[in-house]
């Protein structure tokens, strides 16, 4: 266990360098002169030879890769070009916002997925799987910005029922003490139930938005892990010694099968994370996909490779944390193969 | 010694892995609702893209007086904010949609099964550096690399198609060197080996053609998602910019009407988008098999 | 060497079997199943018994509707497979119909591969318990650690040393033999009336192969439960059985007592199963 755990870290580690050498490469030497695209197609060539040495763009590449490495080593994401702000705190005050988001997404996610992939998978190739299986396709097709602007068009601007895309709360509204940064859970470690409320009303839409299209995801991959137990021995044998089917269903497959599906959620996890830039910028979601998407708009490379940084080592961070929860569930990995 | 009686132990209709034999007889026999709907779709598409765009209005042609008109006989879709034609658009933009999901694909999936071949039949230090890099590729969404490199290296069609392919190619590799890895084991390659034919036409000449099953499964897949990804980009102003017809672009001009209640400029548009997508995942979601 | 398919020859069983008196536990009366779909014949008009304490081999190739006679006996056929003629009667009363007769009538069923067999993620003490909760729920299975208590207790009675300890271990912790044996645990656990063994031990070494038959044969013997053995290995016949059925094609084409079988077979392709198995059983003696 103890050697699994350490040959984990040690790729993810590799991987978060591998990652950062990518950014670093893709921001600095590729054909379109970072520095001009930083400052726009009006720049002088004296301001981009004043911007170009300014960020040591003209040093040797492998001295910029050194300081870059010090840099982030530091904790160092850069400053903004647009607002000179530091990249690194602008990052670290948006992310409970997307975190906020995306594990109300993936709730949703969840909840729709879920019971839609059991049921598929438990009525294989009838009509309640031929349901679960278009609604798969369906649910992958639509981009998110119109399933958004639909939601908005009907929950919003016709039925009244849920406020606009015009961020977390209500305009003057005060936001809770600041303890998570998630202004739900925050309202309710207040004692505050009105704005905890309103938090989860402004919350709906996005998160309808972003889970949706990733309970299309989590239903096929219930679906397959499931019917991928359904062949093996035990479910014969729990069959054969006359388990009910139900629970042959919940106690074997699902059970066998949560090892993937768990996998398959980190996954899901980190794209509502990394995967949001659009709804955050539709819904005036003050988290980390808008700031880049701010970046996108100001042409503000030093925010982006910041935001990919961060989104990367969450991403990574995810993954391993799963590994190691199913190691934890697997007793095959727990144990390994010591005979008893 | 004695053949096992698995075969026999798990009748043919379960879900256990029955042979290979099996599952092509049921698999022609069974009607395939998902395959026709989705090439139905698809075909559909093409014709409208190729033919339309000589049928339909001006796309560009803007006309103050009659903004933002319901549809009805004379627009079907109805006219934007700048009183264009909104089916015109969006019939002008299967065009450039469909074949930016297509190349991205195509690009990734060449890139991608060459670099999974070499990657599972060389092995050894080649195939861990190989990997390492997808690793890293795929730490990313796709989508936030794509604006990084269009950022980076600047906008244009052909770049967008790269970028968003570089975004596409790991599963790819992934697959075709899995694929690559089972087959490496399988006689016919010692008999090419001991032939003489070198490694690359064993590479090329043999697993290729074999892993293309999967990898055609992953293209539909990739062609939607690129597509998705196009129109994505496009909605947040990148790649692809008003007042090009391209159904991203659309619905981010029709966006403040969806608010104020001219809900078609953005409406028709997002649902060719979902209509194509469909096609493809119908069509991939068949190709894969029941998993 | 195929020898034409003939009508099923019944009426040669009764030699042996009249010993008992009671209802047989399992009775076969012409049963035919089929893929529904295709009209597919894999069991024509199959006729069988099965006495309390009894243990009769079923024998033929793979693709004979060996295993599809045993899902049928169990009634946990496949979707898209069903029993389209013929009875199955246990105790002596019709259950063709009867759903999940596993738990109504205590049959249990053992598998060729016993790892495989058992739920990965379950420890076996607590995978056995489950099914002593299940079919003994008047007994020790009303009560969580009475079960886990009986389960224990079952594992001592397959002749496993350390049943505490064995009961907390996981299948991959323990060997194919010993998989088998938490397999036959949890068989005992549904007090059986029937034991469908099928292809037992054909994928365990020789030494353990003839430990879990001597088991087999033991249980049935102290329990008088019957015992229906699925195999395609004669000399596992020769070692075990009381009577044997030979299944070719999906037809029974004979039902003889074992000393009969080997001395004078009546049909053309048991004479070649028994060949072959002579052959095989010399080349591995």
């Amino acid at each position: 266990m103890t050697r699994y755990v350490l040959r984990r870290l040690g790729i993810s580690a590799l991987t978060v360098l591998g990652l950062v050498l990518v950014v670093f490469l893709v921001t600095r030497i590729l054909p379109g002169d970072a520095a001009a695209a930083r400052l726009g197609p009006e720049a002088s060539a004296d301001d981009i030879a004043a911007l170009r040495a300014s960020y040591g763009l003209d040093d040797p590449l492998l001295v910029q890769l050194k300081d870059y490495l010090v840099r982030l080593a530091q904790g160092d994401l850069g400053q903004a070009v647009s607002t000179g702000r530091d990249v690194g705190t602008e990052l670290f005050a948006r992310l409970p916002a997307t975190i906020e988001l995306a594990l109300a997404a993936l709730l949703v996610a969840v909840v729709i997925g879920v019971p839609v992939g059991v049921l598929a998978a438990a009525h294989r190739g009838r009509t309640a799987d031929a349901v679960g299986r278009v609604y798969a396709v369906l649910g992958s097709s639509m981009a998110p910005f119109w399933l958004g602007l639909l939601l908005i068009f009907g929950l919003f601007s016709t039925a009244r029922l849920l406020p606009g895309p015009i961020g977390r709360l209500p305009v003057g509204t005060p936001p809770p003490p600041d303890v998570t940064g998630m202004y739900v859970l925050d309202a309710l470690l207040a004692g505050d139930p009105a704005t905890a409320g309103q938090a989860v009303r402004y919350l709906v839409l996005p998160a309808l938005t972003l889970g949706i299209g990733a309970s299309a995801a989590v239903v096929k991959m219930v679906r397959s892990a499931l019917i991928a137990t359904a062949g093996t021995g035990y479910v014969r044998t729990a069959r054969a010694f006359g388990v009910a089917p139900r629970t042959v269903l919940w106690r074997d497959q699902m059970r066998n099968a949560m090892l993937q599906i768990l996998t398959s959620l980190g996954l899901v996890f980190s794209f509502l994370l990394g995967g949001n830039v659009i709804v955050e910028q539709l819904f005036s979601w003050p988290g980390m996909g808008r700031l880049a998407y701010d970046a996108v708009r100001a042409n503000d490379l030093e925010i982006l490779q910041g935001y990919a940084i961060v989104i990367g080592i969450l991403y990574i961070a995810l993954n391993v944390l799963i590994d190691l929860a199913y190691g934890l569930i697997d007793p095959r990995i727990r144990l390994g193969g010591a005979r008893a | 010694m004695t053949a096992t009686d698995t075969a026999t132990t798990t009748p043919p209709t379960t879900t256990s892995p029955t042979s290979t034999a099996d599952a092509a007889r049921a698999r022609t026999r069974r009607p395939r609702p998902f395959l026709w709907v989705g090439l139905g779709i698809l075909g559909v598409l093409v014709v409208v893209g190729v033919v339309g765009p000589f049928l339909v209005a001006d796309p560009l042609a803007v006309e103050p007086s009659a903004a933002l008109q319901a549809p009805s006989a004379a627009h079907w879709f109805g006219t934007d904010f700048y009183g264009r034609d909104v089916l015109a658009r969006a019939v002008h933009a299967i065009r450039l949609d469909l074949m930016l999901g297509v190349s991205v694909a195509l690009l990734a999936m060449v890139v991608g099964s060459a670099l999974g071949v070499v990657s599972g039949y060389l092995g050894g230090r080649v195939d861990d550096v190989i990997m390492r890099c997808v690793d890293v590729l795929m730490s990313f969404p796709g989508f936030v690399l794509a604006m990084i490199l269009l950022l980076a290296i600047g906008e244009s069609v052909p770049k967008l198609a790269l970028a968003l392919a570089v975004a596409a190619v790991p599963p790819f590799v992934r697959l075709v060197r899995a694929e690559a890895l089972a087959q490496r084991e399988l006689e016919y390659v010692d008999g090419a080996r001991v032939s003489g034919a070198g490694w690359a036409r064993i590479a090329f000449g043999h697993m290729l053609p074999n892993s293309l099953r999967p990898a055609a499964v992953q293209f539909t897949l990739v062609c939607g998602y690129s597509i998705l990804n196009v129109a994505g980009l496009a909605y947040l102003g990148i790649g692809i910019h008003a007042p090009t017809p391209e159904w991203g672009v659309m619905v981010a001009e029709g966006a403040q009407n969806m608010l104020t209640g001219q809900w078609w400029t953005a409406f028709f548009p997002g649902l060719l988008i979902a209509v194509t997508v469909m096609g493809l995942h119908f069509v991939g979601d068949d190709l894969g098999g029941d998993r | 060497m195929s020898g034409t398919t003939t009508s099923p020859t019944t009426g040669t069983a009764g030699t042996t079997s009249t010993t008992t008196t009671a209802h047989p536990v399992l009775a076969l009366e012409g049963l035919s199943v089929e893929v529904s779909r295709t009209g597919q014949s894999l069991l024509r008009d199959v006729s069988l018994t099965v006495a309390p304490g009894e243990i009769v081999g079923l024998v033929g190739e793979s693709g004979s509707g060996k295993s599809m006679t045993s899902l049928a006996v169990m009634g946990v056929l496949p979707d898209g497979i069903a029993v389209t003629g013929g009875r199955v009667l246990v105790d002596g009363a019709d259950a063709t119909g009867t759903a999940r007769r596993s738990v109504a009538h205590r049959f249990a069923m053992i598998f060729q591969n016993p790892k495989d067999s058992l739920n990965p993620l379950m420890r076996v003490g607590d995978q056995i318990a489950r099914m002593v909760r299940l079919h003994q729920a008047d007994g020790p299975g009303a009560d969580r650690k009475a079960a886990r208590a009986e389960a224990e207790r079952l594992l001592g009675r397959v002749h496993i040393t350390d049943p505490a300890r064995v009961a907390r271990a996981y299948p991959h912790q323990l060997s194919g033999g010993m998989c088998q044996r938490v397999m036959i645990a949890m068989a005992l656990a549904c007090r059986p009336a029937l034991l469908i063994a099928d292809e037992p031990t054909t994928a365990l070494d020789v030494t353990v192969q003839a430990q879990i038959l001597a088991l087999i044969a033991e249980l049935a013997d102290e329990t008088g439960c019957g015992v229906l053995l699925i195999t395609h290995d004669l000399g596992v016949v020769a070692e075990l059985c009381d009577r044997v059925a030979v299944l070719y094609r999906g037809d029974l084409v004979e039902t003889t007592g074992v000393v009969e079988l080997f001395e004078s077979p009546q049909h053309e392709y048991t004479r070649y199963l028994v060949t072959a198995g002579e052959e095989a059983g010399h080349g591995a003696a």
